[in-house]
């Protein structure tokens, strides 16, 4: 039979390194779902989630086994995620993009026959992704959590370490800030 | 148009745009051997280590021998008072006729 998780920590934390290996192996998957939800490039990508491992690992001691491990780690990758988001706003605050032209048409569909122009079309999904890089980290983090993956506010809290007031107050200014650059994209036409 | 709707399509699109958890070849072997790294020997903070616990080592051992040089020194003057003493310093230096 496989060791658990608490097993395997208690080995890691007695030395045994080679211990931790099956719980990477086991979570990585979830991880990198997670962080390609904040970055795109693959090394990107790989370095957030090798960092996620690092500080696990580093502050193993301080996970209790009150939650699962999963948990924990999850909170760790969320904090990793905000870290990397806001390493790289100021290449977000100079880049400007110019909509291309299937992006153009999809947004003329949504204005005049909105039925027609479905979510699940590419030029959507790009639009979508602009969209998300152009957002302050702070905003990004609260509309991935709330509205993309459809998690509560409690949960919200949980993941960020943040109050409760604090998670709606930054999703209330989150909305705010999306729905700003949705005008500029909807009548500049750029974002 | 209607900002609304326009929010409501992106951000279903989003949901719709389920992130792979494809985890690339030799993962496990790249983050275990940045742990070893890290888990290895720090030749600095072990330096500073020794450097430490060999001070403290000096000053117990300067408290020791403090301690038994003032016990020694206490022991070698027991029976002479204060005023003896004083008597011996002072006439130390006088020379008398037998002397030479």
């Amino acid at each position: 039979m496989d060791p658990t998780d608490q097993e395997l920590i208690a080995a890691v934390r007695a030395g045994r390194i080679e211990c931790f290996e099956p719980l990477v192996r086991k979570y990585s998957p979830r991880l990198f779902a997670t962080a390609r939800r904040y970055a795109r490039r693959d090394s990107d990508v790989e370095d957030i989630v090798q960092e996620i491992w690092v500080r696990a690992y580093q502050k193993l001691d301080t996970y209790r086994a009150t939650a699962p491990f999963e948990h924990w780690l999850m909170r760790i990758a969320v904090r990793v995620c905000y870290d990397f988001l806001r390493a790289h706003q100021r290449s977000r605050e100079s880049a400007f993009s110019e909509l291309s032209q299937s992006e153009l048409d999809w947004l003329e569909r949504v204005g005049k026959q909105p039925e027609s122009a479905t979510e699940q079309a590419d030029a959507a999904r790009e639009l979508v992704q602009k969209l998300l890089d152009r957002l302050s980290p702070s905003a990004r983090l609260v509309i991935t959590l709330l509205a993309i993956e459809g998690r509560s506010v409690k949960e919200v809290a949980r993941l960020t370490g943040w109050s409760v007031p604090a998670v709606k107050v930054r999703a209330f200014r989150a909305r705010a800030e999306l729905r700003r650059l949705l005008a500029r994209m909807a009548t500049g036409k750029y974002l | 148009m209607d900002l609304h709707e326009l929010e409501r399509k992106l951000i279903a699109a989003a949901r719709a745009q389920v992130p792979s958890d494809a985890v690339p070849p030799a993962f496990e072997a790249r983050v275990m051997a940045r742990l070893r790294e890290l888990h290895g020997p720090d030749f600095v903070t072990a330096w500073a280590q020794g450097l430490w616990r060999g001070a403290l080592a000096s000053l117990a051992a300067t408290a020791v021998v403090g301690l038994a040089l003032a016990l020694v020194t206490q022991l070698a003057t027991d029976g002479e008072s204060v005023a003896e003493r004083f008597e011996t310093a002072m006439l130390a230096g006088i020379e008398l006729e037998g002397d030479q």
